[in-house]
């Protein structure tokens, strides 16, 4: 009895095998895109809005080209502080920005687990060096299999499709 | 001395009962009978009488009795239960009568005039906007919205998987046409 021929009558006996759990499905550059790109629209616009409040309390006040100058210093932190938090928050909590919401993707370790804050920050910290020269940091994500850029490299991460 | 008299007047009147009915039968299954009554009818009399009436209590009193012992709710109910009600409105409905009088009554002023008075109205608009108001209403519209917009970000989505795998396929296509010619090369 050849090989194939055992192969054939152990599956007529014990019957055909459960079919393998489907596995997590990875996303691709162009989905990943238009999620961050949601989620720039939502940072940019509520940074925009806070900023035109806050500008406008200011100019009742009268203040030094000096002191405009920290302002704009101070404003410039904030903004990084928002956008890092907004992006580590996120992922650190339900694994999903707004943007990922909408277009039904997560964040997750490779096992499925949940990120913690500090590898949420890295991501950010991952994201934005291989934003710097010319977004070359993504270009991974075509190549490898499970579509993985510099910052899931360096925050051991991957960008599922969500199952719930 | 008077039993025997009552039973002589009594049996006379009963005969006399039966002679009347059988007169009156008589009467009714003649061949006169009909045009009698037509003739009644068609009478200056009847229509006076009739005019009388209509003008007197006569009216009031009948309408006062049909809602005191609620006639028509005892005329309505058996039919309402037998659905002969609905099959006679169905009949009504179908019939070539009611089509032909819907038609006129969408051609007639009397409705472009109804129309314009609603418009007119006061009324209408605080009611319009009461219902526009109304929980019942700003749900639908927002459900509605949240269903388009969910419905816009799935074929989104659909689109934006595609896309990734045709892109990946497209790239790592490039990269080995170009990698093969070197490697004949």
């Amino acid at each position: 009895m050849t090989a194939i021929g055992a192969q054939d009558v152990a599956r007529r006996v014990h019957g055909t095998p459960p079919a393998e759990a489907a596995g997590p499905q990875y996303i691709g550059l162009i989905t990943r895109a238009i999620a961050f790109a949601i989620d720039a629209a939502i940072v940019n616009g509520v940074a925009a809005v806070t900023a035109a409040a806050v500008v406008l309390i200011l100019s009742l006040f009268p203040l030094s080209h000096d002191a405009r100058t920290v302002l704009v210093a101070v404003g410039g932190f904030v903004f990084f502080v928002w956008v890092v938090a907004y992006f580590a928050t996120f992922w650190a909590t339900t694994g999903q920005t707004p943007g990922n919401r909408v277009m039904r993707i997560r964040v997750t370790r490779p096992s499925g687990g949940r990120l913690r804050m500090r590898r949420a920050i890295v991501r950010v910290v991952g994201i934005t060096l291989a934003t710097i020269p010319l977004f070359a940091g993504f270009i991974p994500i075509l190549f490898t299999d499970r579509r993985r850029g510099l910052a899931d490299w360096m925050a051991d991460t991957v960008v599922v499709n969500d199952q719930v | 001395m008077l039993g025997p008299l009552d039973a002589v007047v009594s049996r006379a009147s009963r005969l006399a009962s039966r002679v009347g009915l059988a007169a009156i039968d008589a009467a009714l299954d003649s061949r006169f009978a009909e045009e009698a009554v037509d003739r009644v009818l068609r009478s200056a009399l009847a229509e006076r009488a009739l005019r009388q009436a209509l003008a007197g209590a006569l009216i009031d009193v009948a309408g006062q009795d049909i809602a005191r012992r609620a006639v028509i709710e005892r005329i309505s109910e058996p039919l309402v239960a037998s659905g002969e009600l609905d099959r006679i409105v169905d009949s009504v409905l179908s019939s070539p009568a009611a089509e032909r009088m819907v038609v006129r009554l969408i051609d007639s002023p009397l409705l472009d005039e109804a129309v314009a008075r609603l418009l007119e109205s006061e009324e209408l608009w605080l009611l319009v906007d009461e219902i526009a108001r109304s929980p019942a209403v700003t749900e639908a519209i927002s459900k509605q919205g949240i269903s388009f917009a969910d419905q816009v970000a799935g074929a989104v989505r659909t689109r934006s998987l595609n896309a990734d795998d045709r892109l990946e396929l497209a790239v790592r296509g490039l990269v080995t046409r170009r990698r093969k010619p070197r490697q004949a090369q």
